[in-house]
This record gives C-alpha cells, structure tokens and sequence, in this order.
C-alpha cells in the first residue's frame, strides 16, 4: 500500500464523519486488535474489557469529525484511558496498600546473589514470571515497559501521582524479578 | 553491618536501590545520576543487580504481553452495538 496508514486513517474517519458507515467498519477493522489488547491489560475480566472496547468505539465515532491527524492508535488509546478512567473510579480507593520493603523485595529478586543475565535467557522464561505477578502490577508493567505508554499518561489511567506510579513501578519491576528467579529456581 | 548500608563512592547500596526505578527511566538528575554510576562502577552487587531488573524488564518488552485478536464473538457483538447506537 502506497498510502501511509496515518492518512489512511484519516480518509476512513473523514467519511466516517460525512456519514459512510462502511469506512467507520474498516477503521474498526484495522484498530480493535489494539484497543482490545489495551481493554484486556486494563480491565478486570473480559466482560469489562468488551464494554471498553464498544465504548471507545462508540466514542470514536461520535468523534470522528474531530479527529486532527496523528495516529488514531494513540487517539483511541487516550479515548480508551478517560472511559477506563469512568469506568473504574468507583472502585479507586480499594488499592491495596503495598506494605513489603524495597530491601526485603530486592532480596527476594535476588539481590547479592545473582550473577549477569542474558536477554535471551530471560525471555525464555519471563511469561511465566509475569502471569505470577498481581492484576495491579501486570497492569503498570505492560502500560509502562510493554506499551511504553508516557508516566504521566499511565499515572492519570490509574488514578494515582507520578511520584505514586514511580513508587509502584518500581516494586512491580522488582516483584518481576523476584518471580523471575523464582521461576527459574523451581520454587511454587 | 547490614550489606545493604555499605557505601561505595558516598552512596549506600540501600539509597542505589531507592534510586534504581528511576535510573532505569532516565528520569534521575545529573548530579544523583553520577552519583549512581560511579557507585555501580565500584559495587560489582549493586551492578549486577541493576543489570538483573534491566534485563528482566526488557525481556518483558520483548514478550507480547497480553492480548492477541479480539474473539470473533466479541467482535460480532461489537459491530451490532455500533449499529444500534449508531450516532
Ligand atoms: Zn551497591
């Protein structure tokens, strides 16, 4: 295609705005494996994550005509935050306070006993690390180092401050390397 | 002495530690960066340590994470919500 897929994009959502309901399918056709993949990392079950996914389509949508260019993944991801946002903020005061030290964690990942890693070797085995860890550290995990969404933009998704989301990440990267070595020493 | 309180070039391990996260995004400052690099160049532990969390964070990377396509079923329903709500 000699098309830029950006420009594609904003053909797609032009006519979507001048009524072709047909082009809205094909934008919804290229991008809902990537809000689903977002909708899945947010969203407690995949029963949230269907209703962010119609949701942000919707929302799309009805804001097709406002749409300036730029990538439409990245417009529809911010779309998919602020309805995550919406949708979660009930529930905001029921994080769990993290009472495990930074000392006491970077022990159990292995600090003053491990020697160097090859990349290789970790990705081997890092699946199952990740799948050990919590909903709320899976969560910053894939939107900081997967997605490599902004801090401040995944700080605002979570409901918490910069400093805050640093704080998590940190322990959550820890937790990672903590279940690393855990997997990889065979314990349960 | 715990180890974690050994200084090496003015900064214990403990205060590295604090400062790891931070280091790994780049976000630290230029004078507590220094101050960080010359203490890993000096404690092999610190260092490798470091080195651990990095590679296991860039495993993560280079994984797919979650996800895959959406299921055909839920992609059936979206289509017919769009189309009874269409704007
Ligand atoms: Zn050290």
């Amino acid at each position: 295609m000699s098309v830029p897929e950006q420009e594609v994009d904003a053909i797609l959502l032009q006519r979507t705005a001048a009524g072709d309901d047909g082009a809205y399918r094909d934008f919804v056709v290229r991008h809902e494996a990537g809000v689903w993949q977002r909708a899945r990392t947010l969203a407690q079950d995949t029963a949230d994550a269907e209703d962010l996914l119609q949701e942000v389509f919707l929302a799309a949508w009805r804001a097709a005509g406002t749409y300036r260019g730029g990538s439409a993944r990245a417009w529809l991801l911010t779309i998919l935050g602020h309805a995550w946002s919406r949708m979660r903020r009930p529930s905001r005061q029921e994080v769990v306070e993290d009472t495990e030290t930074l000392e006491s964690l970077a022990l159990r990942a292995g600090w003053g006993t491990v020697g160097p890693l090859a990349e290789d070797e970790a990705s081997a085995t890092i699946a199952e690390a990740f799948a050990r860890l919590s909903d709320e550290d899976r969560r910053l995990l894939t939107l900081r180092d997967i997605d490599g969404v902004s801090g401040e933009e995944s700080a605002e998704m979570l409901g918490l401050t910069v400093p805050a989301m640093k704080s998590r990440l940190h322990r959550a990267r820890l937790r990672l390397a903590a279940a690393y070595q855990e997997v990889r020493d065979g314990s349960a | 002495m715990d180890p974690l309180d050994v200084k090496v070039a003015g900064l214990s391990c403990r205060q590295v530690l604090g400062h790891l996260g931070d280091f790994l995004d780049g976000d630290l400052p230029a004078e507590t960066l220094a101050a960080v690099q010359q203490h890993l160049a000096g404690c092999q532990t610190c260092e490798r340590f470091g080195g651990r969390v990095a590679t296991v964070v860039a495993a993560l990377r280079g994984g797919s994470g979650a996800g895959g396509d959406v299921p055909a079923d839920a992609h059936t329903r979206l289509l017919a919500h769009l189309a009874a709500n269409r704007p």
